[in-house]
């Protein structure tokens, strides 16, 4: 018990960052599911973050009130910004929600009540293992029953061929604009969470790095279902660690295991173990 | 129950669909035929709120459709299959089934992350349903495989098991038997007719395999360049003079003299070919020969296979046996760079030029594989002999007419002086002046000397200029002979007509 408790200790913050990333890599994969390439995540997921750290720091309210606020107000400007994105596909998309990152990190940099370049220091130490675990088990599980749901199948539908999905009669307007904001709901609260344990925010959490990251997260766990972003997420955030005994080669072999992976699996690094049971779920 | 009252749908200065009238009744089989390009699908696609039509209205059940999209024409009880069949690939058959009682279903999100009662139950009887539906198709033992790993026959069916799953009051096919081998098209007409009795359903369906048509429809309509030009029941409207012409094309009146050549030495041999697409075979075992000095036609109706047989010779599509030589030399499986530096050009259907390179850009493209130094004077003398490509060299190609672009096709796959030109439906869609002209160059450049393979649906017009033609039916030569001969046999009128 005290050798856990020790190795929690010492690697308390990798261990909380993986959860996170793996709700990050979630809020992407819906989108996903339905056939969208946003990459507005970060974004999001900054607007969470300062909403929840503005709440909990500066009017000392409880984490609950300060997540849920946080990941609403991400909601709302999901679908705002999910509507007129409706008009666009693959790439175009991609950069549209890209150029929102960008609008995101610019006014984060000016505003006052962000704290401008330097951010927001001193937030309180709020969230521990339980708080970030609890919220992945939850969302997890959420997505576990929405692929079995109507509107998983919806999504999945739209995915495949969205003329196809009209003629049978779904609302693809109305499921896209779903899927974005459940995405903003996940990454809403994934970035309030990490905040009260970071204790730090500033506007670099909505750069274009970052976006990147959580595409990778889900393009390495596999985005068959949901477990393979939860992998991906925690995989990735882990492996340059792990790799630390390497030293200066350490992000050499990253990269590489990352090309391994797009070539050789190019549907996530879940493939092998998850084809058989993919098959036996419907 | 379906009224279609002067639709009209124009893409640019074309006539797609123009003022055509039908009604189909309470339990009515209707079918709607035309050759290609006669604007069947686009009156789909305007029932199906895929398009809007550019004047007219549909009314359905007495209720205007006009300006809904697909999916509240969908919610009203109007289901569609798919021309090029768009199946969710990656879905086994039973979950395409099951998506496709969406609209039957009501369960929340909510209802899900609870499982509540009412989710239980909803899922239980779509699964239950879904099975059904795959029995009735014929599909019951293949509900766990993934749509795309489906034969091709079997892909149609499970989008009628997908389409029926709406539990739809009017179901569109279009071309349903597209691709099915005869067997598979008599099943098809068994279940279209089980679906009018026991299910109650009217259906409108587009379909070039006559035999289905005349066999389970109560009424037809014919569509050619977008007007309607006959309707009525099957028996009627196969001998209508005018139908008859819509489909083998109008003769000129002043008949070319093909010369009768011999022909010299074999240019292209085509021996036992057999090819396909992932499952199904088009070809089977085909064998043709184009001369030195020839111009060889194909004619046969939509689905022959006769762009797979010249896609197959320019080496787009493996051959699965048989061999392919030029000038003697085999080129089968060869690479299609290689195929084209062999000597082979190429003029696709649909023309394919590049739309966003200028005609010269276009015509440089052609040359691409050409190292000597003739090309600028090859560039200049083709300019002259396509007069209206001179006037329009720094034009982009794809604001060309469609007659144009005809030409710049042709005149791009000259550009690489191939020893076999082979031109893929350089007809469609073209006013009949256009197609007049079209065919004059086709014959000037047969006369300085390039042999030609011509794939063509018009067949009377094919027939005039060629001096040998063949006769393909669903994947097979079922005759062959000197052009002028084949005019006017019955064997060219069956391959189209039933």
């Amino acid at each position: 018990m005290t050798a856990v408790l020790s190795f929690y200790n010492a690697y308390s913050t990798l261990i909380l960052f993986s959860g996170v990333a793996a709700l990050l890599a979630l809020s992407i994969y819906v989108t996903l599911m339905a056939g969208q390439l946003s990459l507005g995540n970060a974004a999001l997921a900054t607007i969470g973050g300062y909403t929840a750290a503005i709440l909990t720091r500066d009017h000392h309210a409880p984490l609950g009130l300060a997540l849920a606020s946080g990941a609403l107000l991400a909601t709302v400007v999901a679908v705002i910004i999910g509507f007129p994105s409706l008009r666009l596909r693959g790439v175009y998309l991609a950069i549209a929600t890209l150029a929102f990152g960008e609008v995101v990190r610019v006014a984060a940099l000016n505003l006052k009540i962000t704290g401008g370049a330097l951010g927001l220091v001193g937030i309180p130490a709020l969230a521990g293992f339980w708080h970030v675990y609890g919220v992945l088990a939850v969302v997890a599980f959420f997505f576990y029953r929405l692929e079995r749901s109507r509107v998983g199948r919806a999504f999945a539908a739209i995915r495949e061929d969205e003329t196809a999905a009209q003629a049978i009669g779904i609302r693809v307007t109305y499921y896209k604009v779903l899927a974005f904001a459940i995405a903003g709901f996940v990454s809403g609260l994934a970035g309030g969470l990490s905040v009260h344990f970071t204790y730090v925010i500033s506007p670099a959490q909505a750069s274009f790095a970052e976006a990147v990251n959580i595409l990778t997260y889900a393009v390495f766990g596999g985005t068959a279902t949901f477990l393979g972003p939860v992998v991906g997420g925690i995989a990735l955030t882990v492996l340059p660690e792990a790799l630390r005994f390497l030293k200066e080669y350490r992000l050499l072999l990253n990269g590489a295991i990352l090309v391994l992976v797009t070539i050789y699996l190019p549907q996530g690094i879940l493939t092998l173990p998850l084809g058989r049971w993919r098959r036996a779920r419907m | 129950m379906l009224e279609c009252d002067d639709v009209s749908r124009t893409f640019g200065g074309l006539k797609a669909v123009d003022r055509v009238s039908f009604t189909v009744g309470e339990g009515e089989i209707f079918g709607l035929i035309g050759p290609n390009g006669a604007g069947k699908t686009t009156l789909f696609n305007i029932i199906t709120g895929l398009l809007l039509p550019t004047a007219g209205r549909v009314r359905f059940r007495g209720n205007d459709l006009n300006g809904l999209g697909p999916d509240d024409v969908a919610a009203r009880g109007v289901a569609r299959t798919f021309q090029n069949i768009r199946l969710f690939r990656e879905m086994s058959a039973l979950e395409n089934v099951i998506v496709g009682q969406h609209l039957r279903t009501r369960a929340s999100l909510l209802d899900a992350m609870v499982a509540s009662r009412a989710y239980r139950v909803e899922e239980a009887r779509v699964r239950v349903r879904a099975r059904e539906l795959l029995d009735l198709v014929g599909l019951g033992g293949r509900a766990g495989e993934l749509g795309r790993h489906l034969p091709y026959g079997d892909q149609r069916r499970l989008e009628i098991a997908r389409a029926l799953a709406m539990e739809p009051r009017l179901l569109l096919l279009d071309e349903p038997a597209a691709g099915m081998n005869p067997a598979e098209t008599q099943a098809l007409m068994v279940l279209i007719s089980r679906l009018r009795h026991e299910m109650g359903l009217t259906i409108l369906l587009i379909e070039h395999d006559m035999k289905l048509v005349m066999g389970v429809c109560d009424r037809i309509a014919v569509l050619n360049f977008g007007k309607k030009i006959a309707d009525g029941a099957p028996q009627e409207v196969r001998h209508d003079p005018a139908v008859v012409e819509a489909y083998l094309g109008s003769r000129t009146g002043e008949a070319r003299t093909a010369p009768r050549t011999a022909g010299g030495e074999p240019v292209l041999d085509v021996e036992a070919v057999s090819a396909g697409y992932g499952p199904v075979e088009v070809l089977h075992r085909v064998s043709i020969r184009v001369r030195e000095g020839q111009i060889v036609t194909l004619v046969g109706a939509n689905g022959a296979g006769k762009t797979t047989l010249l896609r197959t010779v320019s080496g787009l599509v493996k051959p699965r046996a048989g061999q392919i030589r030029l000038r003697g030399a085999a080129i089968a499986g060869a690479r299609p760079d290689r195929i084209v530096a062999a000597g082979v050009a190429h003029v696709p259907e649909g023309r394919q030029v590049l739309a966003r390179m200028t005609v010269l850009e276009n015509l440089r493209a052609g040359a691409y594989q050409r190292r000597d130094r003739a090309v600028e004077r090859d560039l200049e003398a083709m300019l002259e002999r396509f007069p209206v490509l001179g006037e329009r060299r720094a034009q982009v190609a794809g604001t060309l007419s469609g007659g144009e672009q005809q030409m710049l096709a042709i005149a791009r796959g000259l550009m690489s002086q191939p020893r076999l030109l082979m031109l893929d439906e350089p007809s469609l869609g073209l006013a009949p002046i256009v197609v007049e002209r079209i065919f004059e160059i086709i014959q000037e450049l047969n006369a300085r000397g390039v042999p030609i393979l011509l794939v063509e649906q018009n067949a009377h017009l094919a027939l005039e200029v060629a001096h040998w033609g063949y006769v393909l039916e669903t994947g097979r030569i079922v005759k062959d002979g000197p052009a002028d001969r084949l005019r006017g046999d019955e064997a060219v009128r069956r391959a189209y007509l039933g």
